[in-house]
């Protein structure tokens, strides 16, 4: 028995992964921890509207996980999970896709290549009164993810002279 | 009624108290109304269906002590001795079922739809945060251009005048 | 606040938050969403809401917020879906009690939208002019005005349709 305790202890310690620090968040009575998973054909319908390219894109999303923190974004708990996920993305090979700041809102994309051609894509969002983590993980290369992000086809791309569909 | 008259003409002024208008809406519910008053009838028959008019019932006050109560489940099965092992892995189990739900301030929320719309919102958000900060640099992208266009102006007007300018001199 | 105060004190106060979300978006399952979002938005600062004076037009100020945001944004998009479009009476239609009553509610439903929640603050809620002024953050006095205004353009409406269906009926 104990040392079954003693090998949950030392793997208790190892290190920090997106799902151990959604796990860990999504019981913190200050978050709100909204997750989305099988069945998400209905789901992917109604976010992608009549955009036919969206809704093949959604459809290979397999899972969708957010957390939110409202109103104690100035807070030691802010603090601490923004070190934490600053941690998990440096060692969680995880590339930068997307930073965009505009007065006082941020957004940070990033995103990875898992095993068996699974992709994770991460969202941190940082408003005035309002911290967001958004995790989407599924079969999609780089380009098919940030296309949920544009409008209407047209992706966010700035140095295009015309417009992009 | 020449009083019901009147308290129409002043409710439709918008000068009625609250009172008179419980007053008109009684008259009008009575079914003893004169004909000329009668073609208003249906707009107070509208207000009084409209109130009854209800939510969805709210789903916080669903699941309430949910997660109390697995909290103390986990605990008794500590300190019972049994494989810490087992515990272990129903408290992983536990938030991370494959169903969809929402995890609001502690309170377990076990709702498909209002899962998957919360999701949509969430992520037309982000949509509009990049489109808000994106869009300053497409406009100044398209503002350089339309900049730029003047200068080519200025370009063909060199031109013009070193032509000029050589007319002139030929002239001499 | 705790659970038992936001339960006893917020959520009655839903099936408002409904109908007034119901008479802004003319919609019904967008009101049902919008007020599932403000009550989780209420719960999420329900320490805040202690520190309210009036919570009942407190909490209805920021449905009607939340709904507006709400049209604002799908002005952007696509064009909000509306239970009911108002048209004039064709006069070949026949008007009868229960038809009179949809009329109604789309000739409500047409107004512009301050007049259309402002005359159903009053008429079908009874709410007091102040507490209407509180909510949309007008003054009694603008209140009163949009008050009157639906209330009259509504006369008009009824009026005039009883004129179609009395020419109707002489021919």
């Amino acid at each position: 028995m104990t040392v079954v305790a003693l090998i949950l202890l030392v793997t208790a310690t190892k290190a920090q992964t997106l799902q151990s620090l959604f796990e860990k968040y999504s019981e913190d009575e200050r978050f709100t921890y909204v997750t989305v998973g099988n069945g998400m054909m209905n789901f992917a319908s109604k976010f992608a509207g009549s955009d036919k390219k969206g809704k093949e894109m959604m459809s290979k999303m397999k899972s969708v996980k957010i957390l939110t923190l409202s109103d104690e974004t100035n807070s030691s708990i802010m603090k601490s999970i923004t070190q934490e996920l600053d941690k998990v993305v440096e060692t969680g090979n995880f590339e930068t896709a997307v930073e965009a700041r505009e007065k006082g809102e941020r957004v940070h994309i990033y995103y990875r290549l898992t095993a068996n051609d699974n992709a994770d894509m991460l969202i941190v969002t940082k408003e005035k009164n309002e911290f967001s983590l958004i995790w989407i993980s599924g079969k999609m290369s780089k380009e098919e993810m940030m296309h949920t992000f544009s409008n209407n086809g047209k992706t966010i791309n700035l140095f295009e002279q015309g417009e992009n569909s | 009624m020449e009083i019901m008259n009147e308290l129409l003409e002043k409710y439709f002024r918008g000068e009625t108290s609250v009172d008179e208008e419980t007053e008109l809406k009684q008259y009008f519910k009575s079914g003893n109304v004169s004909s000329e008053l009668k073609i208003y009838s249906s707009l107070f028959e509208v207000f009084d269906s409209e109130i009854n008019e209800k939510a969805n019932k709210p789903l916080i006050k669903v699941i309430q002590n949910q997660r109390k109560q697995k909290r103390i489940w986990i605990r008794t099965f500590a300190y019972t001795g049994i494989a810490a092992s087992l515990t272990l892995l129903l408290f992983l189990k536990f938030p991370f079922q494959v169903d969809n739900y929402a995890v609001v301030s502690g309170n377990k929320i076990e709702d498909t739809e209002f899962a998957e719309k919360y999701v949509e919102k969430k992520l037309n958000h982000v949509k509009d945060m990049l489109n808000k900060s994106m869009t300053p640099m497409n406009d100044s992208f398209e503002n350089l251009r339309k900049d730029l266009r003047p200068m080519n102006k200025l370009i063909n007007v060199k031109v013009k005048m070193d032509e000029l300018q050589n007319l002139i001199q030929i002239k001499k | 606040m705790d659970s038992n105060q936001f339960n006893h004190l917020v959520i009655p106060l839903s099936d408002k938050f409904f109908r007034l979300a119901k008479s802004i978006l003319c919609n019904g399952e967008l009101a049902q969403d919008a007020v599932q979002d403000l009550i989780v938005k209420l719960w999420e600062k329900r320490d805040n809401l202690n520190e309210v004076e009036n919570l009942h037009g407190f909490t209805m100020r920021a449905m009607r917020n939340l709904c507006l945001d709400i049209i604002r944004k799908r002005k952007d998009e696509t064009e909000l879906q509306t239970d009911m479009e108002y048209s004039e009476l064709n006069p070949y239609q026949q008007t009868e009690q229960k038809d009179l009553i949809f009329r109604i509610k789309q000739m409500i439903n047409n107004l512009p939208e301050l007049q259309r929640t402002i005359i159903r603050m009053r008429d079908v809620e009874g709410l007091d002019l102040d507490e209407i002024a509180f909510i949309t953050s007008l003054t009694e006095n603008a209140v009163s005005v949009n008050l009157s205004r639906a209330r009259q353009k509504i006369r008009e409406r009824i009026l005039n349709e009883n004129r179609k269906v009395e020419e109707m009926q002489w021919k």
